[in-house]
């Protein structure tokens, strides 16, 4: 399966990971969370605040399945 | 010579709008006459103007995408803007221009070096001074009839919900954890919508957080005093500039009472990229 991944504000550099496509996408051969995801690109789970699953909050722990959109947010307070 | 007729109706004219229709117009030199000639403070003058119909011409151009009843809502409305930094100079002044009756700031610090790069009331000739002092003042003469109230305070207690008593919707322009929880609560027990923006680099995010919803908690519960993407990434002028844009939108759609089962998503706008994403928790 093919799930997309959006890596927000600091956690965008971890997007130029090799295993993601030119699509932002990342592939699994079987079944995957979030948190492999995350694990496979390499970004820390405690830089991590928000996660989304096809724009809707979750878990790291949430299942994914193909076509899936995964946002990432780190904390973000500037103003 | 003074004109001796002190209605509204003699300073009018007629002028065309945007879409070539007539409409009667005042200009502001004849409000601010007949508003001391007849003792009546200025921001009441433009409500009766408006509710007789005659549109200030400082409000000409927001028709019709503000309407004069719209116009007349914002004129009778009160909003407070907590932070007086990037976002909140960017809210501040736009907020003036749209003509808010009155207008709440608060921030307890004076400009410095580090905030010219973004901070729109920052100048050469502000820096040491209040931040809600200059923004005061400068708010006064771009719109003399919106009554701005200066609050050179940390709004740090929840024992300062008094301040919002008569405040429709509070804007939060802050930029650390801890007191933007604060705010929240505040909000919270005041029943009031808060509009929260934030940003970090190139990017930014808005919501309005509904009172007592939780969501100030997901969004930094824990993180009172994390290092966020800001210390890391910056804040250029781009991204205050337009995420206080989103903001004041939003102030705008509360108080017109619209999109009011959407305005709870989380928009996230990366101009670097450029994306705007929706989110909803």
């Amino acid at each position: 399966m093919k799930i997309e991944i959006r890596l927000f504000a600091t956690l965008a550099s971890y997007a130029s990971h090799g295993e993601m496509d030119a699509d932002a996408c990342l592939s699994f051969d079987g079944p995957a969370t979030i948190r492999d995801a995350v694990q496979r690109l390499g970004v820390p789970e405690q830089e991590i605040k928000l996660v989304f699953l096809n724009g809707v909050g979750v878990s790291l722990d949430s299942s994914l399945k193909d076509k899936d959109r995964v946002g990432i947010f780190p904390p973000i307070g500037g103003g | 010579m003074m004109p001796t007729d002190h209605s509204l109706e003699s300073r009018a004219r007629i002028e065309k709008d945007s879409r070539g229709e007539s409409c009667r117009v005042i200009c502001e030199q004849d409000l601010l006459e007949l508003s001391q000639i007849l003792n009546i403070p200025l921001h009441q003058m433009y409500l009766q103007s408006m509710e007789k119909g005659i549109v200030p011409l400082r409000y000409l151009r927001n028709m019709p995408s503000i309407t004069l009843k719209q116009q007349i809502t914002l004129q009778t409305s009160q909003v407070a803007v907590v932070g007086a930094g990037g976002l909140g100079g960017y809210v501040i002044e736009g907020l003036c221009r749209l003509g808010i009756g009155a207008l709440h700031i608060f921030d307890p610090d004076a400009f410095d070096e580090t905030n010219l790069n973004r901070q729109v009331f920052a100048r050469q000739n502000t820096l040491g001074y209040p931040k809600v002092q200059v923004m005061q003042e400068c708010c006064r003469l771009i719109n003399p009839a919106v009554q701005i109230t200066a609050h050179q305070i940390a709004v740090k207690g929840q024992t300062q919900d008094d301040l919002f008593a008569d405040v429709q919707v509070i804007v939060d322009a802050l930029d650390t954890p801890g007191d933007r929880l604060t705010l929240a609560a505040i909000a919270g027990k005041c029943c009031l919508p808060l509009v929260h923006g934030a940003v970090a680099g190139f990017g930014g995010r808005v919501m309005v957080i509904h009172p007592l919803d939780g969501r100030m908690e997901t969004l930094y519960g824990g993180q009172e005093n994390a290092c966020s993407a800001e210390h890391l990434l910056g804040t250029p002028v781009l991204s205050p500039a337009f995420i206080a844009s989103f903001q004041m939108m939003a102030v705008l759609n509360i108080l017109f009472g619209k999109n009011q089962s959407r305005d709870s998503r989380m928009i996230y706008v990366d101009m670097e990229k450029p994306s705007l994403d929706f989110f909803e928790f």
